[in-house]
C-alpha cells in the first residue's frame, strides 16, 4: 500500500536487501540511459584493402539473421575515404560482406548487438584482397 | 465477545461472502459438477448425455489407467519417504548452533520457492544423455561407461523425475521439520544431559516421539503433493516414454484437454479425489488426528 | 573434545554437499544462459568463458518478453490485491461469534483438502460459461482468496487485544475502518506474509493457464516457458536465459523477504 515505506523497512531490516536494490536500479537506469543515448539505428564501418589503403566505391552488404532465416540484403557503398554509413537499421544480428571488382569476394562477418537500432561502428574494418592477375 | 446485532450480522456475512463466493465458484460446484460429468458423455462439441457408470467401466480396463494409478503410488511411497528422511536429518543439523547454518537454512529453502516449469527443464537438460551434467560427473567419476538416456529410459525415467521433485520440496519439509523442532523444550534435552544420554540417545527418546505430529504432517502435506504435481512431469516427459511417468493428473489432462473424453476425465478425477481422501483420513486417523491440526481452531 | 569438532566436521561436510546439491543445477544453468556452454560441448568448465548477454536479446526479440512478463505481473497483482481483501474480512468476520461460525471454519478446513488439479474440468468449462478463457480475471479468480492466509489473518487478528476494538467502538468508528485503519496496520506481517505466499504461487502458477489460455498474447511467463521449449528444444542457449528471466524475480523476492516466506509456510501449514 505505501511501496516506499516498505522499500525503506526492507532496507532497514537487512543491509544485503540494500546492496541488491542499489545494483538492481543503478544497473536498470544505467541500461536505459545508454540504450537512448545510442538509438540512432546507424551502423558504420570501414573497407580497407589488405595494405590498408581505404578502398572506395565497394558495395557493403547487410543481411539480417533472425530466427529462422537470413533476409535479403541491404546495400550501401563506401564513399572516397572508404566509410560506409547505414541509416535507420532496425535488427540485432547480421552478416556484413563487402564486394567490389577487382577484388575477391569478402567473408561474410556475423555481428550481434544489444538492441534493435544501437549505434554501431565495426570494431575491425573490412577487408578487401585484389584479384592476383598472373 | 459480543452479541450479534442485526447489524453486524450483515457485516459478517458480507465480509465473509467474497471468499465463499471463490472457494464455492472454484472448490465446491466443480466437486459436485465432476460427479454428474462422471456420469456422461461429452466430447465438449456436442450435447452431454447420461450413460450410467460406463465411464467407470471403460477405465477399470484401460491400461493407461491403471499404468497411471500405479504411477502415482509409486511416485508416493517411493518419494516421500525419502524426501521426508532426508529432511529429517537436514533439521537435525540445521537446528544446532553451527556457524553458517542461516546460510544452509537458506540454500536448502532456495529451490521451493522456483517456478516448477524452470525447474523441470533445467533437469530435463542435467538429464540429458548427450551433454547433461549428471552423465558427465558420472562417467568422470568411472561409475558408468555409457551414458544413460535418463529421461528416454523405461526404468530411470520415473526415478529421474521423483528425485527432481524431492529436489524441490526438501525445502519445504525442512521448514515444517524445523517448526516442529522450536516447539520441543530445551529442558528435556538438559535432563537428558545429566543423565548423561549421548546425541543419537536423545534424538531416539525425545526428539523423534516428540516431533511425531511434524512428521506426519509432512506426510499428508507429501500424499497431496505427489498426487496433484503435474508441472514437472508435464515438462519433462509428458508422461513418456511410453506410459512410464505417466500419473493419475497429467492423464487427467491429456484425456480432458488432448482427447476432449470430458466424462472419462471426470471419472478419473473422482477416483483421484476419493483415494486422496481416504489416504488422508487413513494417515490423519493413524497419527492420531495429530497431524490435520483442525482441532486447532475450535 | 577432539570427538565434538569430529562430529562438527561431519554436520559441515554433510550440510556443504546437501548446499552443493541444491547450488549447482542453478548455477549451472546461468553459466549457460551467459555462455551457451554445454549445450554442445565437452568437458563442460566450471567457470564461464567469454559471457555475454546476447542470449537474454534474442529472447527480448524473438518472443514478446515484455508481453508476458506484463501479464504475469499483471495477474499477480489481481492475485495478491484480492487476497488482501478478501481474506483479511473473511478474519475479520471470524472474530465475532455468530451461529453457523463453526460450521464457516470447518468449510474453509475442508477446502484445503480439495487440491485445484482435482477440480480443472469443471473449473474450466465454469471460467467457459462466464466468458473469462483468455482474461486476466479468468486466471486471477481461482487464487483470490486461499485458505492459509485466511487463517494467518485470523492467528494475527486473534493476538490484537480487544479492548483496542471495543474503545474503536465506543469511538463511533465504523466496521471497515476499524479494520482498514487498526487491524490491518497492527497486522503488518501478516500482510507481508499474504503478499509474498499468493505472489509466488500466481507467478509460479502453469496447470490453469496452460487450460484456459489459448491467445498467444494472454500467456503468462510459465506458459511461454513451457511454449519456448517446445520450439527450440532443450540445446539453445536462448531456452535457459529465459530460464533465468523468469526466475530471478522469484529469487530476488525470496531472499528478500526469507523470514516472512518461511513463517508463513510454518503458520500455514501448522495451524491450518
Amino acid at each position: 500500500m505505501k511501496p516506499f515505506r516498505y522499500i525503506w523497512d526492507l532496507i532497514r531490516s537487512n543491509p544485503a536487501n540494500s546492496i541488491v536494490l542499489l545494483l538492481l536500479i543503478t544497473s536498470l537506469t544505467g541500461w536505459i540511459v545508454y540504450v537512448e543515448l545510442n538509438t540512432d539505428g546507424i551502423i558504420t564501418g570501414k573497407v580497407v584493402d589488405e595494405t590498408g589503403k581505404p578502398v572506395p566505391e565497394a558495395r557493403v552488404l547487410v543481411r539480417e539473421k533472425t530466427l529462422n532465416l537470413i533476409k535479403p540484403p541491404i546495400v550501401t557503398e563506401t564513399n572516397q575515404d572508404g566509410v560506409f554509413v547505414f541509416k535507420d537499421m532496425r535488427i540485432i544480428e547480421f552478416l556484413i560482406n563487402a564486394q567490389k571488382e577487382g577484388y575477391e569476394a569478402g567473408e561474410d562477418i556475423r555481428y550481434h548487438l544489444y538492441f534493435k537500432g544501437q549505434h554501431f561502428s565495426l570494431p575491425k574494418p573490412l577487408v578487401l584482397k585484389k584479384v592476383r592477375t598472373p | 465477545m459480543s452479541k450479534v446485532s442485526r447489524g453486524r450480522g450483515l457485516l459478517i456475512a458480507l465480509f465473509l461472502t467474497p471468499s465463499l463466493l471463490v472457494f464455492t465458484i472454484y472448490r465446491i460446484i466443480p466437486i459436485l459438477w465432476n460427479f454428474i460429468l462422471s456420469f456422461q458423455r461429452w466430447k465438449l462439441i456436442d450435447t452431454p448425455r447420461f450413460i450410467g457408470f460406463s465411464n467407470y467401466l471403460t477405465l477399470l480396463e484401460d491400461p493407461v489407467f491403471w499404468v497411471s494409478f500405479k504411477n502415482t503410488l509409486v511416485y508416493f511411497f517411493g518419494g516421500t519417504p525419502l524426501a521426508i528422511g532426508a529432511a529429517l536429518v537436514l533439521s537435525l543439523l540445521v537446528n544446532k548452533p553451527l556457524s553458517g547454518r542461516n546460510v544452509y537454512r537458506a540454500l536448502i529453502f532456495l529451490p521451493y520457492p522456483i517456478t516448477p516449469v524452470a525447474i523441470a527443464i533445467i533437469w530435463r537438460w542435467l538429464y540429458d544423455e548427450k551433454v547433461g551434467l549428471i552423465n558427465f560427473v558420472l562417467r568422470s567419476l568411472g561409475i558408468v561407461q555409457e551414458s544413460i538416456g535418463f529421461l528416454s529410459s523405461l526404468t530411470w525415467a520415473l526415478p529421474s523425475v521423483i528425485f527432481t521433485t524431492i529436489w524441490q520440496s526438501l525445502g519445504y519439509y525442512v521448514i515444517l521439520l524445523l517448526a516442529g523442532l522450536q516447539t520441543i523444550p530445551n529442558e528435556l534435552y538438559e535432563a537428558a544431559d545429566i543423565d548423561g544420554a549421548s546425541g543419537l540417545r536423545k534424538v531416539q527418546w525425545i526428539t523423534l516421539p516428540l516431533l511425531k505430529p511434524s512428521i506426519f504432517l509432512c506426510f499428508i502435506v507429501g500424499i497431496i503433493n505427489s498426487f496433484t504435481t503435474f508441472d514437472v512431469i508435464y515438462v519433462m516427459t509428458n508422461g513418456g516414454p511410453g506410459n512410464a511417468t505417466e500419473i493419475l493428473v497429467t492423464y487427467i489432462y491429456k484425456k480432458a484437454f488432448t482427447f476432449n473424453e470430458i466424462g472419462a476425465a471426470s471419472a478419473m478425477t473422482l477416483i483421484l479425489f476419493t483415494f486422496l481422501l481416504l489416504i488422508t483420513m487413513v494417515s490423519n486417523k493413524l497419527s492420531g488426528g495429530e497431524a490435520g491440526g483442525v482441532h486447532y481452531y475450535e | 573434545m577432539n570427538r565434538k569438532i569430529l562430529f562438527k566436521l561431519i554436520d559441515h561436510t554433510i550440510l556443504i554437499l546437501v548446499s552443493i546439491l541444491i547450488t549447482i543445477p542453478l548455477y549451472w544453468v546461468l553459466k549457460t544462459s551467459l555462455t551457451g556452454e554445454n549445450l554442445f560441448n565437452y568437458p563442460p568448465s566450471l567457470i564461464p568463458q567469454d559471457p555475454h548477454i546476447f542470449y537474454f536479446v534474442d529472447v527480448y526479440y524473438w518472443i514478446p518478453f515484455v508481453r508476458f512478463f506484463f501479464n504475469s505481473v499483471f495477474v499477480s497483482v489481481i492475485v495478491v490485491t484480492a487476497n488482501l481483501f478478501f481474506n483479511s474480512m473473511a478474519a475479520y468476520a471470524l472474530r465475532y461469534s455468530f451461529p453457523g461460525k463453526k460450521l464457516i471454519i470447518l468449510f474453509y478446513l475442508s477446502m484445503m483438502m480439495i487440491p485445484f488439479q482435482t477440480t480443472i474440468i469443471p473449473a474450466f468449462l465454469l471460467t467457459r460459461y462466464m466468458g473469462l478463457l483468455n482474461s486476466y480475471l479468468g486466471l486471477a479468480f481461482p487464487l483470490s482468496s486461499t485458505i492459509i492466509n485466511i487463517f494467518v489473518f485470523k492467528t494475527a487478528f486473534d493476538a490484537i487485544p480487544g479492548s483496542l476494538f471495543d474503545a474503536a467502538v465506543i469511538d463511533g468508528m465504523k466496521e471497515h475502518s476499524i479494520l482498514f485503519r487498526i487491524y490491518l496496520p497492527l497486522a503488518k506481517p501478516a500482510i507481508a506474509t499474504n503478499m509474498i505466499l499468493t505472489f509466488v504461487w500466481s507467478w509460479n502458477n502453469f496447470i490453469w493457464p496452460l487450460i484456459i489460455i489459448s491467445d498467444k498474447e494472454m500467456q503468462t511467463l510459465p506458459l511461454g516457458l513451457s511454449t519456448f521449449l517446445s520450439y527450440f528444444e532443450n540445446t539453445s542457449g536462448q531456452l535457459y536465459a529465459f530460464v533465468i528471466m523468469v526466475i530471478a524475480p522469484i529469487i530476488l523476492v525470496f531472499f528478500m523477504n526469507q523470514r516472512r516466506f518461511i513463517s508463513g509456510i510454518v503458520s500455514g501449514a501448522v495451524k491450518g
